[in-house]
């Protein structure tokens, strides 16, 4: 009987202990089944945006001169190229190379209303359709005495739903204090030495980045903030035409300027020896001009295009074809020099 | 068999069917009684726990061939897309398109610039920069009417392709020089 009830008092302990131990292991592996499932419904979710952006980005590109709002989740969309131009734009843990498409963007942008843009690169045939992304949250302050003629032209193709501010007379001189709570912004000069005023303002957290702009030289000085909140900068980088110059007002890292520019350059390089060898084939012309000259032309932009070291030079192949261009369509020359 | 003879199962049962052994209760209890009981109950509760995983395994065995399937219709419908988007791309391509006087025109290809493009694409350091515009693919331009003719622009296979999606597009050929135009279609093909 002693026997009997000992083995009663030690079933019930023993049967819990195999219920609680059964459970567990039943609770953990359902946990870490939901665990996984989440992690991986996140990374499924990140990997459908990414995709929609990129298709987005990559319709987009085959177009020029449009714009248009695109509501996106409130995700953080990091953008950016590292020193050896590998360019990626991510969505949590997972990136996407730009591949084709030449995007000038911040270094980060968050939904909903991400804006879109495309201008074609006219050097002065158009190379590529470049791509500006940026978004609502992202304020830039154009910051001018007076508005001339190109900074009019400038404004005026830019499109509306961008977060973009002209301060112009009196208020240019206020702008400096302006922020953007919640937001980046980016202060953009036509004159040199602006930006550098940054450096003894108080921007507390402000996540900011300025840019000063040579429409005579063709020059660019980026200027920007480390994570430790000091400000770098001028990086001085150039512009052919008028759509890498405003890619570069919407451009944060110089680093991204940098490696859409010599993606510009490669693709100029061979479609110039593209136009090149066109030139030289056409036989007949309808207004007797020779073919010959634009064809040495294309050649020497394309081995400029493809040295990409000298600015002046590109502009002054660009000039020279511009011109040549303007008088073949001027006598209405068959076939058009392109 | 004689396993759960030894277990001291055989005897209770044998005592249940001659009657010797009606209700437990009221018999008294050897401690082999008690053992019998818990092992029959250990038996019921690992019966249970394998029907339990059992079904488990089962429904996650289905859920995870239905997650299977739609990830490859996914798959599929991805690469379709992609490869709209590339003949889209190739179809506005500056290498190949139509300008009268500085405006592009849509879906037509310049002639001229056919030829210098696939000439300048037989170099094999310009087919490496156009590399990653085309990647692996083959894009053919054929024209169809007045005359036939089929120039192939890239062809560059991937070796051990699972996939090859293909997607024609009507487009223009214009011959500057006469400035007249024919028929064709831009066939590309991607491979994945």
């Amino acid at each position: 009987m002693v026997a009997s009830s000992k083995s009663g008092q030690l079933e019930v302990p023993l049967n819990w202990l195999f219920i609680l131990i059964a459970g567990g292991a039943i609770l953990i592996t359902f946990f870490a089944f939901i665990q996984r499932q989440q992690s991986a419904s996140e990374l499924s979710i990140a990997e459908n945006l990414v995709s929609d952006l990129e298709s987005i980005a990559s319709v987009a590109g085959t177009a020029k001169g449009t714009a248009q709002q695109i509501d996106f989740p409130e995700e953080d969309i990091t953008i950016g190229c590292t020193p050896d131009c590998s360019c990626l734009f991510s969505i949590g843990a997972i990136s996407k190379p730009f591949g084709t498409n030449l995007i000038y963007s911040p270094n980060l942008i968050r939904g909903p209303n991400l804006v879109l843009y495309s201008i074609d690169w006219n050097v002065p045939f158009r190379a590529n359709n470049l791509l500006i992304l940026t978004n609502s949250r992202t304020r830039y302050i154009l910051i001018t005495p007076t508005l001339t003629p190109p900074i009019n032209r400038l404004i005026s193709i830019i499109p509306n739903m961008t977060n973009l501010r002209v301060a112009k007379g009196p208020e240019a001189q206020t702008a400096k204090n302006q922020r953007q709570p919640e937001g980046k912004i980016r202060f953009i000069y036509f004159s040199q030495g602006q930006c550098d005023d940054f450096r003894g303002i108080e921007l507390d957290e402000q996540d900011f980045s300025c840019l000063e702009v040579d429409l005579e030289k063709h020059t660019l000085d980026f200027y920007y903030r480390n994570r430790a909140g000091t400000i770098l900068g001028p990086d001085r980088q150039t512009y052919l035409s008028e759509g890498d110059l405003i890619g570069a007002l919407f451009t944060e890292s110089p680093d991204q300027y940098r490696c859409n520019s010599q993606a510009e350059m490669l693709r100029l390089a061979n479609l110039a020896s593209v136009y090149q060898r066109r030139a030289a084939n056409v036989t007949t012309s309808t207004c007797g001009k020779s073919y010959t000259d634009a064809a040495t032309q294309f050649e020497r932009l394309a081995t400029e295009a493809r040295k990409a070291e000298n600015a002046s030079k590109l502009l002054l192949h660009y000039s020279i074809l511009s011109n040549l261009s303007e008088e073949f369509i001027r006598l209405s020359c068959k076939p058009e020099l392109f | 068999m004689a396993k759960s003879h030894k277990l001291g199962l055989r005897p209770y049962f044998l005592r249940r069917i001659r009657g010797t052994a009606t209700a437990g209760r009221h018999l008294p209890r050897s401690g082999q009684d008690y053992n019998r009981k818990a092992q029959i109950q250990m038996f019921e509760t690992v019966a249970v726990l394998v029907i339990f995983f059992f079904l488990i395994a089962f429904g996650l065995s289905f859920y995870f061939l239905v997650s299977k399937t739609q990830a490859s219709k996914e798959y599929e419908r991805t690469l379709q897309l992609r490869s709209i988007t590339f003949t889209q791309k190739i179809a506005t391509l500056p290498e190949l398109d139509c300008v009268r006087v500085t405006v592009q025109v849509e879906r037509c290809f310049d002639s001229l610039k056919t030829d210098a493009f696939r000439h300048i694409l037989q170099n094999p350091g310009i087919k490496d920069d156009y590399f990653a515009l085309f990647g692996y693919s083959n894009v053919t331009i054929q024209e169809i009417f007045p005359s036939v003719h089929t120039y192939q622009l890239y062809d560059r296979a991937l070796p051990n392709a699972s996939a090859s999606i293909p997607t024609t597009i009507p487009i223009l050929l214009r011959n500057p020089h006469k400035n007249t135009y024919s028929f064709g279609v831009l066939r590309v093909t991607l491979y994945a």
